[in-house]
């Protein structure tokens, strides 16, 4: 046995154990493909805390002789006790061949001490085809779990958890798309019931894993509150002189204004995936690139993250200007991403979120005939619910998708609902540390109360 | 010996350039630089500006980039810079006032209307000024006030001295405040702080220069002093005054507590013949020296020296602040202070994890071009020999002549004498080889085309057919993208007469 945990990940090919492998392991660079022989190596990926290694996943190509190899097993076998000298007979002698490439290199690993999670697909029936692979496996004498993945849609659950019974001491169900931290880290603490030295690493794994969540939420939490700063002390300028028309630079002004906000909630968006490790996120289909479309300044966005007339009320925000934006739009109520705000013409369309509505335009006398126009900072009091609102959904989402998962973020009522309505407690602390961050001179310490108050609401969310 | 946590100006120099710097490198990179350094410094997770403090040292003495330390020295250069100034101004303020070219005494009432009661004038406005902004609010005209005094703060000759100091310290010091003005919200408290802690050092220094020349003049001059004012100002009422500004010393200087006589003897008009009150003796006329130096040292120099140390207190606290509260200083302690967590791959570019899938892919048939061949059953793709022939009687109107069955549970032997069979029959015929659509291409079905190959003739057309299967269990044509995988990987086999047949319809 190793001294620390390994386990190798094997099956059938295309049964989704690079999947397993790359939601484990929190790397989406882990190569998922339909074609079979994607994984031809077998590839290690250690679980390291300051360095040391607590516990390692092998990727390991599929099974693509098991019958012959079994034949070469049985027709090599004594009694039972010899069945992992048998297996290691066989690793031996077709070491250098190229006869059984891909039984070799998935092989060697268990022989050398580590355990075995063998992934099927649970949507599609169980076959015959696969006695001779899991005779092979229980043969090597080492420690076993069998991992149900259902691929598809259909459910043939029942039939693999009967089969796989006879073969492996657990059996689990495990989706490698939409499995979320806890039931990773849940099958993390099952591989701990495959051998009583493992449990400890893998305790300590899991508090690890459990703490570096904690690390990315507040990071994530941060890069949030920053950029809110940020949007809500942003101001452009610009000087004309005394006697030019000041309409058309309010104009490019406010153009200007709206595009440097939505940069900046792009900017935390990227962060927030970086900080989660996703670094190859699609953003072609409707999903992503409807939460995109319906920008900052979409009424969509206003009237499903804005506050209503009764909670603004209810922070004393309303009142003068400072509120207008928000009556317009919290009237409505649509449900967000109705299937026509996903087809074209949302973005022109939607947007009737007026800038002049959002922020103020000074025009300011300054020395020798020339006059300053700023746009800014904005002073709508719902303006920073709205991007908070949507910063929640997007880390929400990003912190709860596996890494298995390479299609589009699905943004959808459903995701909506993910959120939990903030309490009017927690709206009031975080309109207070809005306040700090508009009229403090130091906002960045205001930024860290705000993240603080963040990383709470983020936990609720995606835990 | 105690780790230092006061940051300098240079600190906060050094730690933005370098949080700057850290924003454009990867997360990954930053954790295995930070958490080595972060675990050594554990001791001061509880203090971070202490430990931010420790990791710059670090970080910094690894690059040759002085800035900060420039920027420190520079600053202090501008402090000293204004002592001198400040010393200079006082010496010239107090040799003017106390002037005596022995026609007009020194007027005692101009020199405590300058050097006292301007003074306290100034320092009430310093007191309003430095009020907590929240304050300053609901007090009219504080603003606007608070904003004239920096305007014509001493401080601010700090900014202009920049200008004439050489280039390397120039470049520094203009992008500190350039950085200042850009970022003035973020800075703004540092910034301010150092306007009127540089004020304060002007001050003190200045103090510290009237009170020298003073005593010069004391020392290498005979001056004589005298009072006098247009105000309805009897002698009674200076007394009083008097009083009042030497009581903090009275008890232990009694000297310099002007008497009733002195202040009598020492009143003059200038409208009198002569110019001095003739009954007073030379000594009288000196008599009021230590009284003004004591004045200018309670009433001015030592107020200064409180102001400067209030000053020097809030400007620390100030960078104590903006250092804790750069942003990325959150980021920063989050690398320091958690585990470095891994759990990628070790070596993830160091093989052929992709395997040349690129190889032609089989051609696909739709029929099978005749009406009858042998059936290979692949891994029970159909379970029921007979609803299947009904099916492919149905999908591609073929009729079976035999059906074999191999893979699956079979041993290899068994799909040894299937392909002996299956050679032998129909020779004409083609072999119609079953499998699961949903099932991969495995080696092991590559070989036995491959085996089977071997054993008939080159020409004799080989079609691998995947079907799907219903909820029911019935055959069904397979899905498209299974499809595709299947194509792929028969073209592997590159038989020109191995073919792919896509077959349609329900059993």
């Amino acid at each position: 046995m190793t001294a620390q945990p390994q386990f190798a990940v094997v099956g059938h090919p295309n049964k989704g154990k690079s999947s397993i492998v790359s939601t484990l392991s929190h790397d989406d660079s882990v190569q998922v493909g339909r074609q079979p022989g994607t994984t031809t190596h077998c590839h290690s990926y250690p679980l390291k805390v300051d360095g040391e290694v607590l516990y390692t996943l092998i990727d390991t190509p599929g099974f693509q002789r098991a019958r012959s190899a079994w034949a070469w097993l049985q027709s090599h076998a004594s009694s039972a006790d010899r069945h992992p000298e048998v297996v290691r007979s066989f690793l031996d002698e077709h070491a250098e061949g190229r006869s059984f490439p891909e039984e070799v290199e998935l092989l060697r690993p268990i022989m050398e001490g580590a355990g075995i999670l063998y992934v099927v697909d649970g949507s599609v029936p169980y076959g015959g085809e696969y006695e001779a692979e899991m005779e092979i496996l229980r043969w090597t004498g080492q420690p076993r779990l069998a991992l149900i993945n259902p691929i598809g849609e259909a459910d043939h659950v029942d039939a693999w958890r009967s089969a796989l019974g006879q073969y492996f001491s657990v059996v689990r169900v495990f989706d490698a798309v939409t499995a979320d931290f806890n039931k990773r880290i849940e099958l993390l603490r099952a591989f701990g019931q495959l051998e009583e030295a493992w449990r400890q690493p893998l305790q300590r794994a899991v508090d690890s894993l459990v703490a570096d969540r904690q690390r990315r939420r507040e990071a994530a939490a941060r890069a949030v509150a920053e950029t809110i700063a940020e949007m809500l002390t942003l101001e452009v300028e610009k000087t004309i002189g005394v006697h030019d028309d000041p309409s058309p630079v309010k104009k490019q002004l406010l153009a200007e204004y709206q595009r440097r906000l939505i940069e900046l909630e792009k900017r935390a968006r990227q962060a927030v995936e970086k900080i989660y490790d996703h670094n190859t996120l699609e953003r072609t289909e409707t999903a992503l690139a409807a939460l995109e479309a319906q920008d900052l300044f979409s009424a969509e966005s206003w009237r499903v993250f804005g506050l209503t007339r009764l909670q603004l009320g209810g922070l004393g925000a309303l009142g003068g200007a400072a509120a207008g934006g928000a009556i317009d739009v919290a009237l409505g109520g649509a449900s967000f991403l109705l299937g026509a705000l996903i087809g074209g013409g949302v973005g022109a369309a939607g947007t009737i979120m007026a800038a002049h509505r959002l922020v103020d335009v000074k025009l300011l006398e300054i020395s020798l005939g020339r006059r300053r126009l700023v746009v800014g900072p904005t002073r709508n009091r719902n303006f920073p619910h709205v991007v908070l609102g949507r910063a929640r959904l997007h880390h929400a989402l990003i912190a709860g998708r596996a890494h298995a998962h390479r299609g589009a973020l699905a943004v959808d009522e459903q995701a909506k609902q993910m959120l939990s309505e903030l309490s009017g407690s927690e709206r009031k602390r975080l309109e207070r540390a809005f306040g700090r961050v508009r009229g403090g001179r130091e906002p960045s310490v205001a930024a860290r109360e705000l993240a603080e108050t963040l990383a709470l609401t983020f936990e609720r969310d995606a835990p | 010996m105690g780790i230092r946590s006061q940051p300098t100006l240079g600190h906060l120099f050094d730690l933005s350039q370098q949080l700057r710097e850290d924003s454009e490198a990867s997360d990954a990179s930053l954790r295995h630089r930070d958490r080595p350094i972060g675990r050594e410094l554990k001791a001061l997770e509880s203090r971070p500006a202490a430990q931010i403090l420790s990791w710059l040292r670090r970080i910094r003495d690894e690059s040759d980039r002085p800035s900060g330390n420039r920027l420190h020295r520079l600053h202090g250069l501008g402090l000293l810079v204004l002592a001198l100034a400040g010393a200079l101004v006082g010496w010239g303020a107090a040799a003017v006032i106390f002037n005596y070219d022995g026609t007009h005494p020194v007027n005692v009432i101009h020199v405590l209307a300058f050097f006292v009661f301007l003074q306290l004038l100034l320092l009430l406005f310093f007191a309003l000024s430095t009020l907590p902004a929240g304050a300053i609010r609901w007090v009219p005209g504080m603003r606007a006030l608070r904003e004239s005094f920096e305007l014509v703060s001493p401080g601010r000759l700090q900014r202009l001295f920049t200008r004439y100091l050489p280039a390397g310290y120039r470049d520094t010091a203009s992008s500190l405040l350039g950085k200042g003005l850009a970022h003035q919200r973020l800075y703004g408290a540092v910034d301010r702080w150092i306007t009127v802690h540089s004020s304060q050092v002007f001050a003190v220094f200045f103090h510290v220069g009237a009170l020298a020349s003073v005593l010069y003049l004391v020392a290498f001059s005979d001056l004589a002093f005298a009072w006098s004012t247009t105000l309805q100002l009897e002698s009674a009422d200076l007394r009083r005054w008097t009083d009042l500004l030497s009581a903090p010393w009275a008890s232990f200087f009694p000297d310099a507590r002007p008497s009733a006589e002195l202040i009598e003897t020492t009143r003059y008009f200038r409208l009198q013949e002569g110019s001095f009150p003739a009954v007073v003796s030379p000594v009288g006329l000196g008599g009021w020296w230590p009284f003004l130096v004591m004045c200018m040292a309670v009433y001015g120099l030592l107020p200064r020296l409180l102001t400067w140390l209030v000053a020097r207190a809030r400007l620390r606290g100030a960078l104590r602040r903006s250092f804790r509260n750069l942003p990325g200083t959150g980021d920063l302690l989050a690398r320091l202070n958690s585990e470095l967590v891994e759990s990628h791959a070790e070596n993830p570019d160091d093989d052929d994890r992709m395997q040349d899938t690129h190889a032609d892919e089989a051609r696909l048939a739709t029929t099978v071009g005749g009406q009858r061949a042998v059936i290979v059953d692949w891994s029970e793709a159909a379970s029921d020999h007979d609803k299947a022939s009904d099916w492919l009687a149905h999908a591609a109107g073929l009729g079976a002549e035999h059906w074999h069955s191999a893979g699956g549970t079979r041993t290899p032997e068994q799909d040894q004498e299937v392909i002996s069979a299956a050679a032998k029959e129909q020779k004409d015929s083609s072999v119609l080889i079953l499998v699961k659509a949903w099932e991969p291409p495995m080696a092991e079905i590559l070989d036995f085309l491959r085996a089977l190959r071997r054993e008939t003739k080159r020409e004799r057309m080989l079609l691998v057919a995947p079907v799907g299967r219903d909820a029911s269990g019935a055959l069904v044509s397979a899905d498209p993208d299974d499809l595709k995988v299947w194509q792929q990987s028969i073209g592997r086999v590159a038989d020109p007469w191995l073919r792919l047949l896509q077959l349609g319809g329900n059993a």
